[in-house]
């Protein structure tokens, strides 16, 4: 027995050790903070040498020898724009958010610590992939397990839930009126405008709305204007012809087979850790229904990847991902003493998403952290009590101010206490930063141990 | 409500930065009582001490003390008398003499009785810092690590690794955080130093009995050796004991060492012992000496378990291996030597 775990180790270790490659997609709705993750991500590997970064225990432990960015294989995507994205924040600006994907690679040398491995090799190194892509082409995700007709009718229930029933009417108004006349091309067209023009609305509004589907309708890339994004889900109570059905079938399948699907198949197979960004803030200003909406679509998200027979996902990554972080970001933005709370909230809001994926076999862990630290936090005198807030330079005006958001339940609230509970969790700007430096940042070192540290054998 | 969200604008409030400390005030449940025996346990249920104690030892014990307490006075009494009926001057010098006895005697067992405070103090340290690092606190447990560093740079110059520490530290760190961190930051390098006094006291001690002839000689050698190590030990981790202090943590050190598991102690220093018989062929003291060597280690870390602020977990433990390598490798080439020399003395016959 004893023998036959040993050897399983050592396959094991053998395998670990030969692979080199990581590839990490860092997933995460629009708004999340993917840029801001990744760009301060190899901004804290680049300037490892002189960073503070105890909790990644190779770099604690003294292993790492150096870091560069090399160019990476998949040569048609373009590069993570690092560099644009550091000047950005030398102008007190927060990175462009991303329209198109990209990719950037981090190939780290460090010195093995294995016994066992060390005789073979002393030093070894680690390409790390780091892919990064809008997210609203996320929630195109779920759309491969539907045909048009079930996704029709998932749409049309979720376009009748609060926050974003009250945005729908329009649509519902053009579409009634519409689809009385005769279907020409023409009208096809002016309905899918507005029916993008609802997305649009609902994902600039100030509810927060989460689950806009199709991702490419409000972010469509290079495919503008073109004829695979004219089409719109069919209420159900709307007969229409046979002819007008066939034709925006086709085009939602067109759009599902050969957009959608190879996009996925090819930027996320092989992938080995995911990240899941999550912005917990948001919800928290939003209240009750946005948390209900945010939480059903990130179930949705994070239980495509493995749920079911049918899945290709599944097929595809299963023997792949490995790890799943479930990560807030903007940690910055809350008192450190309720960091802790936000753990907890976040945790508590994916209990059954995470429940499933750990069915799975798939490590998850939760973590709070800010990628880039944009404020202070203080003690403020208030009715004489001190009052741990955060004080920074408010991004909507540019002023100063010191902000007590509300204090971030650790258990889950009910609706009642939702609604009287407020939060007023505001975005700051970015401060007067040294870039040439490591960025300032919450725990950082935990979210790269969390995703790479196992590799440094 | 103060749960509500507040913004204020930046000057119209008085702000301070936020030093790491007590926001809030808790009150932990420190369990001061001190485990003697290892206590009957099973799935979490623990069989409770026997609260019964002997009335009529304590009162033998009072009375006892206070009888021999007024004999000595009054004989002392009886003596100064006596010797001033001889001479005044005397009398008066041998009652001063017995006066600064009795205040040296007290302040000597003052100052120990301080110190043995201190380590009761650490043991109270040790469980708030392993509370916090298990609960999700913030700002509590900077101060008590500042406090920790304080009695620590007495005794040793950690100002490096102390900086090295600040810096890495900011205000997001939470209780934990910052202990993991002072824990891999500054004691670990005091745990080297530790480490590196057991060695050496081991070794020497290891050296002593390999060579000393007699069996009475051996107790004494270890009772002192052991009794200078535990006394380095307690002032690397900043809490120095006095010879009174040292034997009550002697005692806890023992009692340690049974809780730690009888099985755990035999296992290890029975294999290593049993592993030295090629020692224990070549000479019956010299496997001895290595058995004494790694007994007195054993004591060293268990006394680093007891100054310790945070205690070891699995990653950090120090581990025996490698003093033990260094006192079998010491006792060996004496061996290689005294054989050497052997051999030149027949080469030469």
């Amino acid at each position: 027995m004893a023998i036959k775990k040993q050897l399983k180790q050592a396959v094991e270790l053998l395998d670990r050790g030969l692979d080199k490659n990581i590839r990490v997609c860092v997933t995460g709705l629009s708004g999340s903070g993917k840029t801001a993750f990744i760009t301060s991500l190899i901004n804290q590997l680049l300037h490892q040498k002189k960073a503070q970064l105890p909790f990644w225990l190779a770099h604690a432990e003294a292993r790492i020898l150096g870091v560069k960015q090399v160019t990476y294989s998949d040569l048609h995507i373009p590069e993570f724009p690092y560099k644009e994205a550091i000047s950005a924040l030398e102008t007190h600006q927060w990175p462009q958010s991303t329209t198109n994907i990209s990719q950037s690679r981090i190939s780290i040398k460090y010195e093995v610590k294995n016994k066992w491995l060390k005789r073979v090799q002393p030093h070894s190194h680690l390409n790390i992939d780091i892919i990064d892509y809008p997210g609203e082409w996320l929630l195109d995700l779920p759309l491969l397990d539907l045909n048009f007709y079930t996704w029709s009718k998932q749409f049309c229930e979720w376009a009748d839930k609060k926050p974003q029933s009250k945005l729908a009417d329009e649509w519902y108004q053009s579409i009634n009126s519409l689809l009385k006349a005769t279907s020409s091309e023409s009208d096809i067209k002016l309905l899918a405008k507005e029916f993008r023009q609802f997305l649009v609305r609902c994902k600039e509004s100030s509810e927060g709305i989460h689950f806009i589907q199709p991702g490419r309708f409000v972010l469509p890339g290079d495919l503008d204007g073109a004829p695979v994004l004219d089409f719109f889900p069919v209420p159900r109570n709307l007969i229409l012809s046979d002819e007008l059905t066939e034709k925006l079938e086709q085009r939602f399948n067109y759009y599902r087979d050969n957009i959608v699907r190879p996009f996925f198949k090819e930027y996320f197979s092989s992938v080995d850790r995911q990240l899941l960004l999550v912005d917990v803030l948001k919800v928290l200003n939003h209240g009750y229904d946005s948390y209900r909406e945010l939480q059903q679509t990130l179930s949705k998200l994070i239980t495509s990847f493995d749920y079911g027979q049918t899945n290709w996902l599944k097929r595809m990554f299963q023997p792949k991902i490995n790890k799943l972080i479930i990560a807030s970001s903007k940690s910055d933005q809350v008192p450190p003493e309720q960091h802790n709370a936000m753990k907890s909230f976040l945790s508590n809001m994916l209990i059954d998403a995470e429940n499933q994926v750990g069915y799975q076999g798939i490590d998850v862990a939760t973590v709070v952290f800010s990628a880039i630290q944009v404020t202070e936090p203080v003690l403020a005198e208030h009715e004489n009590k001190k009052l741990a807030c955060v004080k920074g330079v408010e991004l909507e005006n540019n002023k100063e101010v010191i902000n007590y958001p509300g204090k971030i339940p650790s258990e889950p609230m009910s609706k009642k206490q939702w609604s009287e509970q407020r939060y007023n969790f505001i975005d700051y700007a970015i401060p007067d930063l040294a870039t040439h430096k490591q960025l300032p940042h919450h725990r950082m070192d935990r979210v790269i141990e969390l995703l790479i540290g196992d590799k440094f054998l | 409500m103060s749960d509500q969200p507040i913004k204020f604008d930046s000057q119209s409030v008085k702000v301070e930065t936020v030093q790491l400390d007590d926001t809030v005030q808790v009150k932990e449940d420190l369990s001061q009582e001190q485990q003697k025996f290892l206590p009957v346990m099973a799935n979490g249920l623990k069989l409770k001490k026997s609260e019964k104690s002997n009335k009529w030892l304590k009162w033998f014990g009072i009375s006892f003390g206070s009888l021999v307490v007024t004999a000595a006075v009054f004989e002392s009494w009886q003596f100064i008398q006596q010797l001033l009926t001889i001479s005044t001057v005397l009398g008066l010098t041998v009652a001063a003499l017995l006066v600064s006895v009795v205040v040296a005697g007290f302040g000597t067992l003052i100052s120990g009785r301080i110190k043995s405070k201190r380590l009761e103090y650490r043991k109270s340290i040790q469980q708030k810092l392993s509370s916090y690092s298990n609960s999700e606190t913030y700002g509590k447990a900077a101060k008590v690590l500042d406090e920790v560093s304080d009695e620590f740079s007495q005794e040793v110059d950690i100002s490096k690794s102390l900086a090295l520490y600040r810096q890495t530290v900011n205000t997001s760190h939470n209780d934990s955080e910052l202990i993991q961190i002072y824990n891999k930051q500054v004691l670990s390098g005091l745990d080297q130093l530790a480490l590196e006094a057991i060695r050496k006291h081991a070794t020497e001690s290891a050296l002593m009995v390999a060579l000393s002839p007699l069996a009475i000689a051996d107790m004494a050698l270890v009772a002192w050796r052991s009794s200078r190590m535990l006394q380095d030990i307690s002032r690397i981790y900043g809490c120095p004991q006095t010879a009174f202090g040292r034997l009550g943590l002697t005692k806890q050190v023992a009692t340690n060492l049974m809780l730690a598991g009888a099985s755990e102690f035999v296992a290890e220093a029975g294999v290593e012992l049993l592993g030295k018989s090629v020692a224990a062929a070549i000479s019956s003291k010299m496997a001895q000496g290595i058995g004494v060597g790694i007994l007195i280690s054993r004591l060293g870390i268990q006394t680093m378990q007891i100054c310790r602020p945070i205690k070891f977990d699995e990653d950090n433990k120090p581990k025996l291996g490698k003093i033990r390598k260094s006192i079998t490798n010491k006792i060996l080439s004496m061996v290689k030597k005294n054989d050497k020399t052997l051999n030149k003395g027949k080469d030469n016959d």
